[in-house]
């Protein structure tokens, strides 16, 4: 079963688990490659054998060396030269020499074809040494071990034709050896001639002692790195390759990996460093925001703590000062003090020196300072008061807005325009909203205040034209006039005069509206006014 | 050997990428530690932050709390607490009226009497005089009776002042008394100085103040007829309906006006000023009597 494997197969299990019966295929499958090569060097077969022995000893320590892909017959053959010039080296060296030297010069004699092979066979090992490995495998199979172009092939595990081209042109390689070295004759057929001529089995007796005594040999007991050694040893150069890739390749990968993992952790660092950056910047902004409404609030607070000290010593002022004035009001002994801010006045003394011609009310409603005085309002009871008197006016305002009339009353002699409006009496009307509105002050002021506020106009009197004495106008009508004269002034400028009439007194002036309420210049008299071409006359029409 | 020397080839060849990897990791690995101290560093600067803010948070809601506490219960309105601090309130300020309802001191407060703010006094209807001090701005400006003999007498001076500068003319026929006033612009500036002294002297500055605003007047130009051309009165005997009468004219530069001396014929006020007992005082002065006529019903101009 062992003449079918291939010599790699067979020095590992020598080599790994001490196949003697493996290692001795081994020897005779290459004994006469071996023993011819020795043989050949040596001179005589008692060297040779010795040589072949110390080569197969060689191979059986150096087994685990081999791959797949080696020669075994190139190395044998390799390995046997160098024997072989080891073993020439020893004492019988220069006698096996002459000897050799007086065997080659006879044989040369005797014919110029056999002189030709004689003097090419010492180059034969050299020449074969001078071949790639393959090639030299190539022809030590075919030649030295008789082997067929098919074993050939699958030995170094091509196909046959690719073997028998291989070995015809390592042929030709070794002629064209020869011829470097002088031998101009050589051709392939005489270095096929020389091959085979220096082949040669050997004799059954070497061949049985050289296989006894590999049959002694043993494989070195291996360990450790020698053990790892002889693994990467029995790998083929592609796995030699694979591996030697493969080991200097993962530390950088390793590292490699390790700097992937690291750009990418520093780039998540970065990233959550903009991010703490940006809200950093964020914080930084709110702090400042807050910093500053801090601050702010501060100044609030010192102010307000300042306010709230004036504050406390204004109230404490005001209590003294609360305390005086009711003591003036009380003082049966009163006199003036230039220190308090208030008098104090009989309020029988109000309607002379307040009368309400002069001191109440304006048109709008609006109370006189005067009159929130003397009357002692706060400041609630002065708005409601205004209210109620605001719209009192107003209520007269729309009464006689709509309750006027225009008459065809003709013109005086000197205007070339005039217009009249009446307004008749406006009655129960007006004396209900004066008498409502009185009631309404009485009951926010009292009657006391509001007789002085409004004592007579809540029966239906209103003063708008002339203070003093107001005028019953829910009983007696009124009548408004405009009359205007163009260019009386010869300035280009209408000349108005205005005049209210009421209960047959009159008063009259010379200038727009004059006399003319303005609710009623604006209701009735300015389109008029303004047909008149006075429109353009600011100085004299302001209502 | 060849493959133990390929093998160490290869493994050579191998040993600069891997150094270049190597750096590179090495150089990442630099790269990680000072983004790492650099994250932390940030991330210690946010903490800060945090706690910064989250303290700064706590003070401003301790402010606002305690700001909202100060700034809270009654608060004196500006215009009131400058005066309070000594400061004068603009005019027609409300300061007085928030004064007061603080105070609670109102028109009910006392039956007879209000307090009214003497900023106002000037806008009351005061007349001040009535050939005497009137009673209302006697009981305004809290005047005494004292006081308002000295007033009376200090508008008896002013009519002394004016007396000393009319020119009385000797009678002459029908002509019983004549007394004539020159223009003099130097009289109406020494009545008001010398009754503005007489009044803050009685008064004081303060109350001198509201009652010369209308006294003044008075006395300048409403008591008196000083102008800027001479004023001449002429009493004259007369006959009305066969009975003896007495016409009183008077001029002023080329305006002359003339009146049967009876009680229903008042003159101007200002006869009032120079005679303040009627015409009986004008003919007591004039050294003549008054006829019938004029005595039919108590002179009183």
């Amino acid at each position: 079963m062992n003449e079918d494997r291939a010599d790699f197969e067979l020095l590992r299990d020598f080599a790994r688990n001490g196949d003697q019966p493996a290692f001795s295929t081994l020897v005779r499958r290459h004994l006469n490659l071996v023993f011819g090569s020795a043989a050949r060097k040596a001179g005589d077969h008692g060297g040779a054998e010795e040589i072949s022995q110390n080569v197969f000893g060689a191979l059986a320590r150096k087994a685990w060396r081999f791959a797949p892909d080696d020669s075994l017959p190139a190395w044998l053959h390799q390995t046997t030269l160098l024997e072989a010039k080891f073993w020439l080296r020893g004492e019988l060296r220069r006698r096996r020499r002459e000897q050799t030297a007086a065997e080659l010069g006879t044989t040369m004699n005797a014919s110029d074809e056999q002189s030709a092979l004689r003097a090419l066979i010492p180059l034969v090992d050299e020449a074969l040494l001078s071949l790639r490995e393959k090639d030299r495998a190539a022809l030590l199979l075919r030649y030295y071990e008789s082997r067929s172009l098919r074993e050939v092939a699958g030995a170094l595990g091509v196909r046959e034709d690719a073997a028998q081209k291989r070995v015809a042109g390592a042929v030709e390689k070794v002629a064209r050896f020869f011829q470097r070295r002088g031998i101009k004759t050589a051709t392939g057929a005489i270095a096929i001639a020389v091959l085979e001529q220096t082949s040669g089995g050997a004799p059954a007796a070497a061949a049985a002692g050289i296989l006894r005594a590999a049959a002694q040999l043993a494989p070195p007991a291996l360990a450790g790195l020698p053990a790892l050694l002889s693994r990467f040893a029995g790998l083929t150069k592609a796995q030699t390759v694979a591996v030697c890739v493969a080991v200097s390749a993962a530390p950088a990968a390793w590292q490699w990996n390790e700097a992937r993992g690291l750009h990418q952790a520093t780039a998540a660092l970065q990233s959550q460093q903009n991010s703490a950056t940006t809200r950093q910047a964020q914080a930084s902004a709110d702090l400042d925001r807050m910093r500053a409404e801090s601050a702010r609030l501060e100044d609030a607070l010192t102010e307000a703590g300042r306010a709230q000290a004036r504050n406390q010593q204004a109230l404490q002022k005001l209590a003294v000062m609360g305390a005086r004035l009711r003591g003036l009001l009380a003082d049966p002994n009163y006199r003036w003090s230039d220190e308090l801010p208030f008098v104090r006045i009989p309020k029988s003394t109000i309607r002379k020196v307040a009368p309400q011609w002069k001191f109440n009310f304006t048109g709008g409603g609006s109370m006189t300072a005067s009159a929130i005085e003397v009357l002692g309002l706060t400041p609630e009871e002065k708005a409601a008061a205004e209210s109620a008197l605001g719209n009192y006016c107003k209520g007269v305002q729309d009464l006689m807005t709509a309750n006027a009339y225009e008459t065809n009353l003709p013109a005086s002699q000197s205007a070339a325009f005039s217009k009249t409006i009446v307004v008749p009496p406006l009655g129960n009307d007006l004396k209900t909203l004066a008498a409502n509105t009185g009631v309404e002050i009485t009951q926010l002021l009292g009657a006391d205040r509001e007789n002085l506020l409004f004592g007579g106009w809540d029966r239906g009197n209103i003063q708008i034209f002339w203070p003093g004495n107001p005028e019953n106008i829910a009983e007696t009508g009124q009548q408004f006039t405009v009359s205007v004269k163009p260019d009386a002034s010869g300035s280009g400028e209408p000349v108005f005069q205005t005049r209210w009439s009421f209960a047959g007194s009159s008063t009259s002036t010379d200038h727009y509206p004059g006399e003319v309420p303005v609710f009623m210049a604006d209701r009735f008299f300015a389109p008029w006014v303004r047909q008149l071409g006075a429109v353009n006359s600011t100085t004299t029409l302001q209502p | 050997m060849n493959k133990f020397l390929l093998g160490f080839l290869l493994l050579s060849a191998g040993v600069p990428g891997f150094l270049a990897v190597q750096g590179a990791a090495e150089r990442a690995r630099a790269e990680r530690a000072t983004r790492d101290r650099e994250w932390r560093a940030a991330s210690e600067r946010l903490a800060e932050s945090d706690r910064a803010a989250a303290g700064l948070r706590d003070e401003t809601r301790g402010k606002q709390k305690r700001l909202r506490l100060a700034t809270s219960g009654a608060q004196v309105s500006p215009e009131l607490l400058h005066f309070l601090e000594g400061g004068t309130p603009r005019k027609n300020s409300l300061a007085w009226s928030e004064m007061r309802e603080r105070l609670g001191i109102g028109w009910d407060s006392s039956a007879d009497y209000v307090l009214v703010n003497k900023s106002v006094l000037k806008q009351l209807h005061l007349d001040a005089i009535s050939y005497h001090v009137n009673d209302e701005i006697c009981e305004v400006l809290a005047i005494s009776p004292d006081e308002r003999g000295k007033l009376d007498a200090a508008i008896k001076d002013v009519s002394a002042l004016v007396w000393s500068h009319v020119q009385q003319a000797q009678p002459s026929g029908d002509i019983l008394a004549q007394y004539t006033l020159p223009p003099d612009p130097t009289l109406p500036q020494s009545i008001s100085n010398n009754f503005s002294a007489a009044v803050v002297g009685t008064l004081g500055p303060e109350r001198a103040d509201v009652f010369l605003d209308d006294g003044l007047r008075s006395v300048q130009g409403h008591l008196y007829p000083i102008g800027e051309q001479a004023f001449t009165m002429t009493f004259t005997r007369t006959e009305v309906d066969g009975q003896p009468a007495l016409n009183f004219q008077w001029t002023e530069g080329d305006k002359a006006h003339e009146i049967e001396v009876q009680y229903s014929h008042g003159a101007s006020s200002w006869v009032g000023a120079l005679f303040p007992g009627g015409w009986a005082d004008a003919a007591q002065r004039g050294g003549f009597q008054l006829p019938q006529r004029a005595l039919y019903h108590p002179p009183n101009p």
